[in-house]
């Protein structure tokens, strides 16, 4: 390579790697901490672990099971691998329809659900996940993946949010600098959530706004009407019971004015309660195991990251009690 | 395996360093086969048999075709060798979307079949590296070049990672020769082939990613009301996205060859610097325009044979091309209009303006722009996911259709992409006439430097997204 052109690369290296270690620098001092950025690639590689491991534990939901139960203690309590298939913001009957098509899972799914979760019109929201395990999960992308995870452990601006085109538009729209995200996500998919870096209230109140929202489009069907679609549910779980796994429907803590709002739009007698009356698994409401009361749920829906070992083994002990889970060692 | 992963990084310095490493000619060229193959599987292991078949079945037919002198005996060697390869392209990519033509067409005469979805997989880069063996093959026919002695030589030709899933479409009278020649790493053009994929992945990552792909998606969204100025948007920002796109893959594409010693053509020269339709398909995915203007357009006649014959020849070759780019009537129509563009724009040079002519840069700049508006207008087509909805963007562009009653497109991402988009639009109207990417070499250290610095400033701080390349569905 000619001088010239080493020079140009010297001059280059050096700016980029000033201007990366500068601004790394000023995002730990602003409090910005490293975390995974969780997506589909993510995910797949927990789906990965699952496809080697027909009997293991699938941890299943949304953000409720995915920031609050702990892989490794489910795994280390059942002597099974466990894998962490719940995602943010969408509910799951999509997952347990491919564990059911699935016919190397005989495994134990564990179901983080409500009557909501349960409508037909929300079972898909969770396809997406799977189509993209199917058709783009390659190996060039889980090298990418298993590549990627230790940087975004290690530093903070490898990340979306951090890339100069978002911070600028934020900057143009008024909204400052990036959101210091009180998520931090684990190579195992675990969240840990810490309220301390965050406005709570505000949390809490965007939360009831959006739910209110929600109900205020979304009126939900008639009971006869979402229980005559869940058989179709049932056929799936069967399909899974029939190769000797177990499957087990949770309805997670929430309360406040979350709690009123879905109960006022399904009340539990007429959906959650009619279901489990039918349901060929066992559906578990969190206001029947008194234990669940005393975590704390700080916006309403959510447990703090410290409390994830409490809830874990909360969980464990009561599907252990059930006989959902056989213990090979106690629960945490 | 794709430019702007990780994974790809690994790759290239493994092999880099292998190949450097490695003694001997043959061995080195034998160790770029083998990478690419693995390149090739890390997206489906199954089709690199696919492609090695393909491959051998070719070469074995420039063989043939070489050695076989009766005219009758050769032209059948051809035909059997384009319907091999089409066979295959259409089988993979056409199969789908004949099958829904037929259910379609059916349907009108109250024939009512069932939707069938035929669960085909489309092997990445099926439609350039049928293009690549197509033109070799005719090559020999119409003994242009000799048929390759080595099936290694050809097998590299054909597979060679960089150009491999998204061109540039290669012809192997240009590539054969530097098979011929080992290669010193001194001579190599490292500085610069460095520079080019990273420029490369700057466009793709920062701007086509970031910057107009997002304003592009919310307006061509299955659910989006689009206002007048959110269809422009989504139209113009389109047109810049997938330039970036491709533009910035062909990029990478080159600089990665310049690194192994092979030299690819150009496959982008400042499109939005053109003046006219005509001159834009001259600067626009220029590997695939001069195939098609060498293997369909002057086959078929060119204008030799009139000009009325001569315009159907034009509308029908990009008719192909859009047919090639994607198996959905929404690119046939694209390639139609193309096409008809271009005629017009002949008959208007011709009879009416020459605007060719204009040699003044407020002049050239004011129909650069004008060429841009024409080509965004289009690109509709090339991006809507039916015709139905391409009809209601373009009916909203021109308020003669549905309009959004808010605008879904936020002031900040305008801002940034009108900004990027003058930006952009300004250094090919400034840069029309350079060529190639040489002219990198003689600037000015302090010049280069900042631009490298820039291009390279951009990948590392646009983390975290990862669409796929747009013409690794073609």
């Amino acid at each position: 390579m000619d001088r010239r052109w080493i020079a140009t690369w010297i001059i280059a290296l050096v700016l980029c790697a000033g201007a990366v270690i500068a601004f790394e620098h000023w995002l730990r001092v602003h409090d910005y901490r490293p975390t995974l950025q969780d997506d589909k690639d993510l995910w797949s590689m927990q789906m990965d672990r699952l496809k080697r491991h027909g009997d293991a534990v699938a941890l299943l939901g949304a953000s409720r099971i995915q920031y609050a139960v702990d892989p490794v203690l489910v795994s280390a309590f059942t002597g099974r691998p466990a894998m962490m298939l719940a995602v943010n913001g969408a509910y799951p009957i999509a997952a347990l329809r491919e564990l059911a098509l699935d016919p190397a899972f005989h495994g134990i799914a564990i179901v983080g659900i409500d009557s909501r979760g349960l409508s037909q019109r929300h079972w898909d929201m969770q396809q997406p996940w799977f189509d993209h395990y199917e058709h783009r999960w390659t190996m060039a992308r889980r090298i990418h993946r298993a590549l990627l995870t230790p940087l975004q452990q290690h530093f903070v601006f490898i990340r979306s949010p951090f890339a100069w085109v978002q911070i600028l538009r934020r900057y143009l729209a008024g909204y400052g600098p990036p959101i210091n995200d009180y998520v931090v996500i684990l190579p195992d998919r675990l969240g840990v959530l810490d309220y301390r870096r965050t406005d709570v209230a505000a949390i809490r109140e965007r939360r009831i706004a959006d739910l209110r929202e929600y109900y205020r489009d979304n009126r939900p069907d008639p009971p006869a009407q979402w229980l005559a679609a869940l058989d179709q549910v049932s056929t799936w779980v069967r399909m899974i019971q029939a190769r000797g796994g177990k499957v087990v429907f949770f309805r997670e803590p929430s309360g406040g004015e979350h709690l009123r709002l879905d109960e006022k739009n399904f009340p539990r007698a007429l959906y959650w309660d009619a279901y489990a009356r039918i349901a060929p698994m066992p559906m578990i409401d969190f206001r029947d195991e008194p234990a669940f009361a005393a975590i704390p749920l700080p916006d309403t829906s959510h447990i703090d990251g410290t409390d994830i070992p409490r809830f874990t083994r909360t969980l464990l002990e009561m599907l252990s009690r059930r006989g959902i889970l056989v213990p090979v060692a106690p629960a945490g | 395996m794709t430019f702007d992963s990780l994974t790809f990084l690994v790759f290239l310095a493994c092999v880099y360093v292998a190949y450097w490493a490695t003694s001997g000619w043959t061995a080195r060229k034998v160790l770029l086969l083998l990478a690419s193959y693995v390149f090739y599987a890390a997206w489906n292991p199954f089709f690199v048999l696919l492609l090695i078949g393909t491959t051998g079945f070719d070469w074995t037919a420039g063989r043939v075709l070489e050695r076989t002198q009766a005219s009758g005996r050769r032209r059948l060697l051809l035909l059997a060798s384009i319907a091999v390869n089409l066979s295959a392209l259409g089988f993979f990519k056409y199969a789908q979307f004949f099958t829904n033509t037929a259910i379609d067409l059916a349907r009108v005469f109250d024939i009512h079949w069932k939707p069938l979805d035929l669960g085909i997989l489309l092997p990445v880069g099926i439609s350039f590296y049928t293009f690549e063996s197509l033109s070799y093959v005719i090559d020999v026919y119409r003994r242009r070049v000799a048929a390759s002695r080595s099936m290694l030589d050809y097998g590299l030709y054909v597979t060679f990672f960089p150009h491999l899933v998204a061109g540039p479409i290669l012809r192997y009278n240009d590539f054969e020769p530097q098979c011929h020649v080992d290669k010193r790493w001194r001579d190599t053009a490292l500085g610069r082939g460095v520079a080019m994929f990273v420029i490369g992945l700057g466009l793709k990552l920062c701007l086509a990613d970031l910057v107009f792909g997002p304003v592009a998606d919310r307006v061509f969204a299955l659910d989006a009301h689009p206002t007048v100025r959110d269809a422009w948007l989504g139209a113009t920002t389109f047109s810049l996205q997938v330039y970036c796109d491709f533009a910035g893959y062909s990029l990478c594409a080159i600089g990665t060859a310049l690194l192994f010693g092979f030299r690819f053509p150009s496959n982008f020269e400042s499109p939005f610097g053109s003046v006219g339709m005509i001159d834009l398909w001259n600067r626009w995915h220029i590997s695939l325009s001069s195939w098609l203007r060498d293997y369909v357009f002057t086959p078929l006649g060119h204008y030799r044979k009139g000009r009325l014959r001569g315009h159907a020849n034009l509308i029908f070759t990009f008719l192909l091309c859009g047919l090639w780019h994607g198996a959905a009537w929404t690119f046939v129509i694209w390639g139609g209009i193309n096409g008809v563009l271009l005629v017009l724009e002949r008959i208007v040079r011709d009879h009416v303006w020459d605007f060719t002519r204009v040699k003044a840069l407020p002049g050239r700049a004011v129909l650069a722009f004008a060429t841009f508006v024409i080509f965004a207008i289009e690109a509709v087509f090339f991006r809507a996911s039916s015709i139905a909805q391409a009809w209601q963007i373009l009916g909203t562009m021109f308020a003669i259709g549905t309009v959004g009653p808010t605008a879904i497109v936020p002031h900040q991402d305008v801002t940034v992409a009108l900004w990027m988009g003058i930006a952009l639009l300004a250094a090919h109207t400034l840069t029309a006439n350079v060529r190639g990417w040489t002219w990198l070499d003689a600037v000015p250290v302090w010049l280069r430097a900042t631009a490298v610095t820039g291009a390279l400033a951009a990948v590392l701080f646009s983390p975290g997204f990862n669409p796929a390349f747009i013409y690794f569905q073609f």
